[in-house]
């Protein structure tokens, strides 16, 4: 007789894509972990808000002057014709990417990704205006109390001020941030600084202030495509679990398991990675009479992750690698005199008892194209042309018939000083072609980093040329260390 | 017992304001990085104020205006398209969600 199975739908996924969340509240803690990303913090904002302001040979250090359509890089220039570098810099730093993440893990998202900078700095506001953990989860979930309005606006007025600091420097990487600043004073932007100002600013407050760990969560594809990168000697943050489990509280002066393997187990079972012993694998020896392995259960790794996982579930997409977990492990373990490194830095290779490489096709590979981008692109940036050189031809007519039986051609010259000279530059036509001569004046100044629209008419005599003619034309300077050659067309009607 | 029913339906209530806003996060945050590589290479090559010579001459557009007008013109469409491309999924996913609700009833 069959008796029907008692069915309930879990989750219903019409309605809910996503498990429930609720507001995460990291618990602060100190470590050599959180100090190296406050160290990062402090270097990568550092930079941000201050490199605006640094002056670089009677103009603004690192300017991408939008409205000018030049980019200035300390000492070099750059124009629109050099685009090509510009993405050859992008395509450096995605490699760049690849290879720290196949070597190390998320270390960009742990400290150097401008959500995570960003977010640390709001949540040392927060922390300013509405105390620690437990103090913010009992003021969130209390009445509006005076205190509360205080705190609460007083952290808004901080945000606030800073995501439109941030936004203005921002705009100060576009527009000569100087100018920015006057029209800051007298509250007089143009439209589109202004909206750029306060977008910026507003993406910033909600980015960092509000949506925070769902970012990484949700938004961040480099999270979805991180793992692509990574293999069984790739750094990740990890609980040892033979060493750990089962869990437990208990009493102090438990030793630990470590304590009592490391007496049977031989010396190889060191990590040679952190330094930190391991009991991983084979080298465990039976558990200590309580049968408790080392985590003591107390969740301080939970209460400090700012995306809300459990570390001792395993590598989890959630996780960003920021080692608050390994600070807050190792505080603890300190405390009950255990050694640390029951959660750390390690691999996949060395938990299963491996040995950790660091070289590997992998990052082999991606250390090759990287070092032949960086070298082609100081080759390239360093010996780039002095002078662009475009010549166009008239879109009107191909070609006049003069009175005298003579044809001409018009063209316009532009040329693109990228020197910080000025240049004296002349146009000479470049194989001497005795039936084609240059009208018109054949010097031309040009500022520093100016463009000269130079008009060219070149003639040839009666029945000098028939059909098309490809011309080529010499533009160089007076000592001749501008010497740039460009081919263009000569059109006559063909033979009758 | 009815309060605690009122406190899930509260609850889901929640769950569905933040998976909306997941959704719009999810589409809004690439179309926005799809848009700013395109404003980056279109603009590259091509000077908006020259743009806006062939285009509309009479119109005084500045160049910060043009690199907006083009950023946003990239972002609505990225929009637009990650927008439907999330539409289409959402249907889907409802309509199996329907159909093994019915199957579900059905067999009881």
């Amino acid at each position: 007789m069959s008796r029907p199975i008692p069915l309930t739908v879990v989750q219903d996924p019409g309605e809910s894509l996503y498990a429930a969340q609720p507001k995460i509240y990291p618990r602060e803690i100190d470590g050599r972990f959180a100090r190296l990303r406050i160290v990062a913090v402090f270097v990568l904002l550092g930079l941000f808000y201050l490199l605006p302001w640094v002056r670089w040979d009677g103009h603004q250090a690192v300017l991408f002057d939008l409205p000018a359509r030049k980019f200035y890089v300390f000492g070099l220039t750059f124009w629109p014709q050099d685009f090509f570098w510009l993405a050859c810099l992008l395509i450096i730093a995605a490699i760049t990417l690849f290879f720290f993440t196949a070597l190390a893990g998320r270390l960009w998202c742990g400290y150097a990704c401008p959500q995570t900078v960003w977010t640390e700095v709001f949540l040392w506001i927060e922390r300013l205006c509405e105390g620690r953990r437990n103090q913010r989860i009992k003021l969130d979930g209390g009445k509006w109390t005076r205190e509360k309005i205080l705190r609460k606006s007083a952290k808004q007025f901080l945000w606030i001020t800073l995501s439109l600091w941030t936004g203005f420097t921002f705009v100060g990487f576009f527009t000569p941030i100087l100018d920015l600043g006057h029209a800051a004073a007298s509250l007089s932007f143009s439209g589109w600084e202004g909206f750029w100002i306060v977008f910026y600013g507003f993406a910033t407050y909600g980015n960092a202030g509000y949506m925070r760990e769902q970012v990484c969560k949700y938004m961040c594809p480099y999270a979805r495509f991180q793992s692509a990168m990574f293999d069984h000697d790739t750094l990740i943050i990890s609980y040892d679990e033979a060493r750990g489990e089962p869990r437990g509280h208990r009493k102090r002066g438990v030793p630990s398991v470590l304590a009592i393997s490391t007496l049977a187990a031989p010396p190889s079972a060191l990590d040679g990675d952190s330094g930190s012993p391991s009991a991983s694998g084979a080298s465990r020896s039976p558990p200590s009479a309580n049968a408790l392995g080392d985590c003591i259960a107390c969740d301080a790794c939970v209460q400090v992750c700012p995306t809300g996982i459990d570390i001792r579930d395993g590598l989890q997409i959630e996780c960003i690698a920021c080692a608050a977990c390994i600070d807050a492990c190792d505080s603890v373990m300190d405390k009950m005199a255990y050694p640390r490194g029951l959660i750390r830095y390690t691999t996949e290779s060395l938990l299963s008892g491996r040995v950790r490489r660091i070289v590997r096709p992998r990052t082999a590979i991606y250390a090759t194209i990287l070092t032949a981008l960086i070298v082609a692109f100081a080759w390239g940036v360093t010996h780039r042309a002095a002078l662009i050189v475009d010549v166009l031809h008239d879109r009107n007519a191909l070609y006049r018939e003069m009175s005298d039986g003579g044809i001409e051609n018009g063209y316009t010259l532009k040329l693109v000083n990228k020197t910080d000279l000025v240049q004296n530059l002349s146009i000479a036509l470049e194989d001497d072609e005795p039936a084609l001569r240059i009208v018109g004046k054949t010097r031309v100044t040009v500022e520093p980093g100016q463009v000269a629209n130079v008009p060219l008419t070149l003639r040839a005599d009666r029945d000098g040329i028939k059909g098309r003619r490809r011309v080529e034309l010499l533009v160089r300077n007076d000592d001749d260390s501008i010497h740039v050659e460009h081919k263009s067309e000569f059109f006559a009607p063909e033979e009758k | 017992m009815s309060d605690d029913n009122s406190r899930a339906q509260e609850r889901d209530a929640g769950d569905l304001r933040a998976a909306r806003l997941r959704r719009v996060g999810a589409v809004a945050w690439p179309s926005f990085f799809a848009a700013g590589v395109a404003s980056v290479v279109f603009f590259a090559i091509v000077d908006p104020s020259e743009l806006a010579d062939i285009t509309w001459p009479h119109l005084a557009i500045s160049r910060e205006f043009g690199y907006s007008i083009g950023f946003f013109m990239f972002w609505a469409c990225t929009l637009g398209s990650s927008a439907f491309t999330a539409l289409l999924l959402s249907a889907r996913v409802k309509r199996a969600a329907r159909e093994r609700r019915q199957t579900l009833e059905s067999g009881q």
